[in-house]
Order: structure tokens, then sequence, then C-alpha cells
């Protein structure tokens, strides 16, 4: 769904709501071009379930404690326009040759970042246009240790999306059933 | 005695209808427009999809889109 040229609704406010800041220490990644369909859920910006090609699936990447960041931000709207960036970042303290590959690998594919925030949260990150390394920066210094990553997909119409099937616990457990790289 | 000659009934193609496997709407990026099971009951639908399965070598159809019964 791109961008309402009117506004139709309101907000209520969040019933009981979850605030804590930051995500978990792992993310998924897909090949954009390996998803056949995203499954509408209620309400806009939720799907029930994503259908690979066959034999394809997600790939699971262990990140250090309290680096993985997703975020979006608007561009151009002092220009009336109305795209959005979408943005993940994550650290692996490592400089050895496990962390260069791994980085390495995702360096050059289109892809779709699900990020499990403390919430309990699992957002998608640049769906249907894909993500890329936008800076990837590796160091032996003591500030920013290990491989610092940052992937961004540009010009997305819309802002991000979730993954949810009943509750946080059946999500990850779907999610992880859907694993075919750690 | 010859028995008679039993006329063959004319077997009438069935038609194929379509429906989403999960009952909802289905996204499939690159598609341009969503997958509904009304849509899917519009032949130039069907071509669409057809067309994009061509295109990208993806399978719509027997995965997220199935026969009805």
């Amino acid at each position: 769904m791109a961008v309402d040229c009117l506004l139709t609704s309101g907000f209520n406010g969040v019933a009981c709501a979850n605030s804590n800041p930051g995500a978990k220490t792992f993310v998924y990644f897909a090949n954009e071009s390996e998803i056949v369909s995203y499954t509408s859920g209620t309400p806009d910006g939720v799907y029930t379930a994503i259908t690979f090609d066959a034999g394809k699936g997600l790939s699971r990447y262990e990140v250090a404690k309290n680096t993985l960041i997703g975020r979006e931000s608007l561009q151009g709207g002092e220009q009336d326009l109305s795209s959005y960036n979408h943005e993940v970042e994550f650290n692996i303290k490592s400089m050895g040759p496990e962390a260069r590959n791994a980085i390495q690998d995702l360096n050059g594919p289109n892809m779709v970042a699900i990020v499990p925030t403390k919430n309990g949260e699992f957002i998608v990150l640049g769906k249907d246009v894909g993500m890329k390394i936008l800076t990837n920066d590796a160091t032996t210094d003591t500030d920013g240790y290990g491989e610092t990553v940052v992937l961004q997909a540009t010009e997305m119409p819309e802002k991000r999306s979730f993954i949810f099937i009943t509750d946080s616990d059946t999500t990850l457990a779907y999610l992880e059933s859907k694993v075919v790289a750690s | 005695m010859e028995k008679p000659e039993e006329k063959a009934t004319p077997r009438v193609a069935k038609v194929k209808t379509w429906k989403t496997k999960s009952g909802m709407i289905e996204n499939v990026p690159g598609l341009g427009f969503p997958i509904t099971d009304k849509m899917l009951t519009q032949p130039f639908v069907i071509q669409a999809i057809e067309a994009y399965e061509n295109r990208t070598g993806k399978h719509i159809f027997g995965t997220i889109v199935v026969l009805k019964d």
C-alpha cells in the first residue's frame, strides 16, 4: 500500500504500550528474489506468512549484543515527497575469517531483513525492493571492534512491515522453521 | 440379440477455478497487484499471473494459488 492522499483514520493510542528499545541478538535475511509471496494479515502492514521458492528460506545471523538496529526515515519531506529509507545496522565482534566471510556473503545480494525487537515484534525491512550493504567498517580498534555493517533500501514506498502469527513465540518458531542457513 | 449401441456422452471440459491457498490476500513482489480470491475469478488476472511465472520462473499456481475443489 503506497501513501494515502486522505487521512481516513484516527489513533487511540496503544492499550498496553511495550516501549522497550532495542533488538535481539540475531537477524534474519532473505534473498528478495527468492520470496514468492507475503500473506496479508491484519492490520495493514502485518503479514502472517512468507512463501519462498522451493528449498529457499532465511539466513540467520548472530550479532553482538545491543548492536542490532532497525530504522526507517522519511526522505524528501521538504520537497513534498514521501518515500522511506529502511536500514539495518549491526556489529559482529570478530576480525576473524568466519566474520569476514559472513559479511562478504552479504555484500552483493538484494536482501530483505527481519529484525526481532525486544518487545516481541518482527520488523520486515526492504520488502519488495531489497537492501544492499551501504557501509561496512572492520577495525581492530577498541572503538567499534569487529565488523560493523549497515544495509539500506532506498525509495521504499511505505514504512516497515511486520511478520506476526498469533504471538511472538509462535512467530519466532515460524521464522526458525524457515531458516536454511545459520 | 445385438446390444444397442450406447451413445457416448460428450465430455464437458471442466473450467479451472482458482483460490489462494491461505484464503488471505497474497502479495507477490514484482507482480504489481495483490492476489485475492475475487481477483482470481477474472481471466485476465490468470493470464497476468501466468505471464509473471513465465517472466520470472517463479511458481504461483500450485503454491500460493491452488485449484478450487
